[in-house]
């Protein structure tokens, strides 16, 4: 699932001296013998209590496979703990793309749990959803996030969090949008609003990423053209917005929106 | 609501068997890291069908469970159902609310059920039934004996092992 093994930070104001490469650990590390076992069981509430730190770092990092994916790192003191941690972060309920442990730990002690999530209009709740779960495991009721382009660490905020990285997405697809016929394309809430000449054509947003990642996670290469006059009026009316640098296709309940030169595509749903 | 036959649990060693790996499963989705979840005490169940097993759990009010442990059961294909119960007290007139939790586990997730001898169990196990198939000797090699075949003392043991689980299909 992995592109490549190593992990970089994203151009911000976060010193990326933090992170120790593997190859730089010395070759014979003394360790001292563990007489006691670790407990082969499931977590318990407070498991990690003082091992997990209360700063969550936001898009901060590079995703391993996805470029538009926001990462967030948790900061663990244990490297067992990082990798409880991954593992209980892995069963959650929120839609994740991947998470890792990295490989050595950074020059204050900490292991880094990586969590790749897709950049979407909800990423917000996202994050708040996997910080109040393991703010469950290490008993931390407050958190505190570290953002890129925001300087400083700070309360986490999740309006803040969402003003921020929604308007990332908006960035993305009035890039994506860049070589259509469209004049502005407005993104409300789940809502997207598509507007060329005097038309507004109004969508509801569900994803946008690479269509490697898209088709894979929704099944899209298993779905059927839609043949549903309404959604073929649909898909028609959209091509005709959008004009030629973009094909427009019904696949199941999805409205799929593809650009000639470039490797992302959109899906929405029409209302 | 009916209560659990706890002797029935204690005397049928698979119903035991799988009332712990349900347990398991819970464990090893980490769903006690989530409020209260650990405080909860089976009062229905295992009921097993073709590809479900299901049970209740019981919690006092102000311990609900924390639902979000729920949705977390939901993306692993477990299904949750919260039912808040009046409780009657029969001899005094206090009555209060509990939580019932109503889970569904796939079989598929529970260790070994898939080529097990267990089978269907979906009927609440009358105690009364089971000492008078105890006394008619159904537990013994003899009940399984067709008039041909007569009867074999050496085969006691194994075929009393399925007799709980409410199959002599699968023999």
């Amino acid at each position: 699932m992995n592109k490549t093994t190593t992990r970089t930070l994203k151009e911000s104001h976060v010193d990326n001296s933090s992170l120790i490469r593997a190859d730089e650990i010395p070759a014979k590390v003394e360790r001292p013998i563990n007489k006691h076992p670790i407990i082969a069981e499931g977590l318990r509430r407070n498991d990690l209590k003082n091992l997990v730190s209360d700063v969550v770092s936001i898009d901060e990092y590079n995703s391993k496979i996805d470029d538009s994916a926001i990462v967030v790192a948790f900061h663990v003191q244990d490297r067992n703990a990082a990798q409880d941690l991954n593992r209980f972060i892995q069963k959650s309920y929120v839609d994740l793309l991947d998470t890792d442990v990295s490989p050595a730990p950074d020059q204050k002690g900490f292991y880094l749990v990586f969590v790749e999530l897709p950049l979407n209009t909800n990423i917000g709740d996202a994050i708040e959803n996997i910080t109040k779960d393991v703010g469950a495991l290490a008993e931390i009721d407050t958190w505190r996030m570290r953002l890129r382009s925001i300087k400083g660490t700070r309360g986490f905020n999740v309006k803040l969090v969402d003003r921020v990285l929604v308007k990332q997405l908006n960035d993305n697809l009035h890039e994506f949008f860049n070589m259509s016929d469209l004049s502005n394309v407005i993104l409300e809430g789940r809502f997207m609003k598509m507007i060329g000449g005097n038309q507004v054509f109004q969508v509801e947003f569900v994803d946008f990423g690479p269509a490697s990642r898209l088709y894979a996670q929704r099944n899209l290469s298993e779905r059927a053209v839609n043949f549903d006059t309404n959604s073929k009026l649909g898909a028609r009316k959209a091509q005709l917005l959008l004009g030629r640098t973009l094909d427009v296709e019904c696949l199941g309940e999805h409205l799929v929106v593809r650009s000639y030169n470039c490797a992302q595509i959109l899906l929405c749903k029409l209302l | 609501m009916k209560t659990l036959d706890l002797k029935t649990i204690e005397e049928t060693p698979h119903l035991l068997e799988i009332l712990l790996q349900c347990e398991d499963v819970l464990d090893s989705l980490d769903i006690y890291v989530f409020k209260h979840w650990l405080n909860g005490e089976v009062v229905q169940g295992p009921k097993i069908r073709k590809f479900w097993v299901s049970l209740s759990l019981k919690y006092d009010y102000e311990d609900m469970p924390d639902p979000r442990a729920a949705l977390r059961l939901l993306k692993h294909g477990i299904y949750v159902k919260y039912n808040k119960v009046k409780v009657e007290h029969l001899h005094t007139d206090n009555e209060h609310y509990c939580w019932i939790l109503d889970m569904e586990f796939p079989r598929k997730l529970l260790n070994g059920m898939n080529n097990s001898g267990v089978d269907f169990y979906n009927q609440e196990v009358d105690a009364d039934d089971v000492n008078q198939a105890e006394d008619e000797g159904v537990d013994t090699a003899t009940a399984y004996q067709t008039p041909d075949e007569g009867v074999d003392t050496t085969g006691g043991d194994e075929s009393s092992n399925d007799d709980s689980t409410g199959g002599s299909d699968n023999e």
